[in-house]
């Protein structure tokens, strides 16, 4: 099976240091790839270079078989790559049903549009993807809230609506469960097991149960080079991964 | 599930109302002791400031430029008119809302390279080129510090007649139809899928673009849109006075405007036109008290500080606010 996505050798340098070094992968559609790593190993640079949101110093990056090295966010998220962000960016005075509205508007009515004299009922299938997206975040309760009004573990769900609403083939979860309770932890395993069905996924994460829970694949990186990339079980297996990164969890 | 249009709620009882509204003003303003004169002004300046809410208070845009159009839709209209190149008003008047819009599109593509207070500054910077090239380079064409004199008052030819407004109150009317136009389309951009893109600009531009909006084009359009609007408004201020003054392309002018929309409630489009009334009746009505005459300006800054300092979403927005909280209040 050919890949989705396919980074090769990507690097990018701020000034004189390299954040990340000559990073190769292949995703497989349909799976669920993690990155991992201590922090500072390069796991959001690498995130934002896939997501289109800074140019990578060298290196190529293909989506199913195109070449989008460059290209800025909005045409990546156009083309397919929908990103959830480590630190939430909703529409904060905005009811929850128009937040998701808004990606919706994009993946429905493309990059622009000049329908000043349209309305909004009249976008096709748009309540439907509102509908369907508010439903698999479990927020259609919540679809006249203003946004800001919502607890910490829902705004955490918005986030990935909004990322969802854009119906991206291939989704980018940046730390999804940062500051989650463990029950709004396993409320978020259960939504990506859900997705994953639809949905090609890499996730960032640094909760071991999220991403043992999750993966197909891992990739590890540290200091900007990846170290290991396999099965779950050959990762925790993996010498250099246990000295890099989860000997401070488990002891050798 | 039913969606509607973002953060507007309310229906088209807001057409009606601002129907009645300006069938009613030179009524009111004559109660007042104002003539139609004084109605005239502040609605060509509420069309202007259309244009002002839809860039600052829907896009989040803060232009201090816009004089540049006012003026110069203003100075293109009066000059086709005055040397007879178009002898209808309203084709006049498209001609210099046209011109306009090109100018925007011009300087949108080229400040919008930059955002926040940069753009602002590059903005500020076209406006003051405007203001110097139409005081040297075309004071031949613009007649520099004296204006433009013996603009036309506006008439309509049909072939078969001619529609007169000549008149101070036919004046009105003419302003009044066309105001009521801008309304209304303004209302429909702002309802529309394209108007809900902008409030999303307006409160997140980043997620915006990084959910697949194109935000550099939005906001070029609503730029462009908003400097018709301006040259539409400058263009009617010449025929409403007969002449174009040069200060129409001012830095006070642009200041201004941002003022009024501020007071009047940015984000409501009725805002500006509430503003500009405050304001414009306000400084005339000072302006005849002799002890305070020449005071006004002091006096009108700090009715603009209470009024920023006391409702903060401007005069329209401080009400649509205390309703809201009265229905909340009330129980079923």
């Amino acid at each position: 099976m050919s890949a989705i996505l396919e980074a090769r050798k990507l690097t990018k340098a701020f000034g004189g240091l390299v954040a990340v070094n000559e990073v190769s992968l292949e995703i497989e559609p349909g799976r669920i790839t993690a990155i991992i790593g201590p922090n500072g190993a390069g796991k959001t640079t690498l995130f934002k270079m896939l997501a289109g949101e800074i140019p990578p110093t060298s290196g190529e990056i293909y989506f199913k078989g195109k070449r989008i090295t460059g290209l800025d966010a909005t045409s990546s998220c156009q083309l397919g790559i929908g990103k959830s962000h480590q630190v939430t960016q909703i529409f904060p005075s905005l009811t929850v049903a128009e937040n998701v509205m808004i990606p919706a508007l994009a993946a429905r009515r493309g990059s622009f549009k000049l329908d000043i004299f349209s309305s909004i009922p009249r976008v096709d299938g748009l309540a439907t993807l509102v509908e369907r997206t508010l439903t698999a975040v479990g927020l259609m309760e919540r679809a006249n809230f203003r946004a800001e009004d919502l607890a910490y573990g829902e705004k955490r769900r918005l986030e990935i609506g909004i990322a969802l609403a854009t119906q991206p083939e291939l989704l980018l979860l940046d730390e999804p469960a940062a500051g989650m309770s463990p029950s709004e932890t396993a409320d978020l395993v259960a939504l990506v097991k859900e997705l994953r069905n639809s949905l090609t996924i890499v996730i960032v994460e640094h909760d071991m149960d999220v991403v043992f829970g999750l993966a197909d694949e891992i990739m590890v990186l540290q200091d900007g080079v990846t170290i290991a990339f396999g099965r779950p079980e050959d990762i925790r297996a993996d010498r250099r991964v246990r000295e890099a990164y989860l000997g401070g969890l488990e002891s050798v | 599930m039913r969606l509607g249009p973002v953060g507007d709620r309310s229906g088209w009882w807001v057409e009606a109302a601002i129907a009645v509204f300006l069938v009613v003003f030179p009524t009111v303003m004559a109660a007042l002791g104002a003539g139609p004169d004084l109605a005239t002004r502040i609605l060509i300046l509420g069309l202007f400031g259309l244009g002002v809410d839809l860039i600052f208070g829907f896009t989040g845009l803060l232009s201090f430029g816009q004089a540049a159009f006012f003026g110069s839709g203003g100075f293109i209209t009066g000059y086709l008119l005055i040397h007879n190149i178009v002898n209808n008003s309203l084709g006049a008047l498209a001609i210099g809302t046209i011109g306009a819009a090109i100018f925007g599109v011009v300087i949108g593509e080229l400040a919008l390279r930059q955002t926040g207070v940069y753009f602002a500054m590059l903005t500020l910077a076209f406006g003051e080129l405007f203001y110097f090239l139409d005081l040297s380079p075309l004071r031949n064409y613009t007649g520099s510090e004296n204006g433009m004199p013996g603009v036309p008052k506006p008439t309509v030819p049909l072939g078969f007649t001619t529609l007169d407004f000549t008149s101070n109150l036919g004046t009105y009317v003419f302003v009044a139809i066309l105001y009521f136009f801008g309304f209304v389309i303004a209302r429909r951009i702002v309802r529309s899928p394209f108007g809900a893109v902008l409030r999303a600009i307006l409160e997140n531009p980043e997620r915006a673009a990084a959910v697949g909006h194109d935000v550099r084009r939005y906001k070029l359009v609503v730029f462009t849109i908003a400097a018709a609007y301006a040259g539409l408004a400058g263009g009617l201020l010449g025929m409403f006075q007969g002449y174009m003054p040069y200060e129409a392309l001012s830095i006070d002018q642009s200041g201004e405007i941002i003022v009024m929309t501020v007071i009047g409630g940015p984000g409501t489009l009725i805002g500006p036109l509430v503003g500009a009334g405050i304001w414009t009746y306000l400084r005339q009505e000072l302006q005849n008290i002799d002890v305070i005459a020449s005071i006004w300006k002091l006096i009108l800054g700090l009715v603009f500080i209470l009024l920023v300092t006391g409702f903060r979403r401007g005069i329209v927005g401080g009400v649509v606010t205390l309703v809201e909280r009265r229905k909340r209040g009330v129980p079923r």
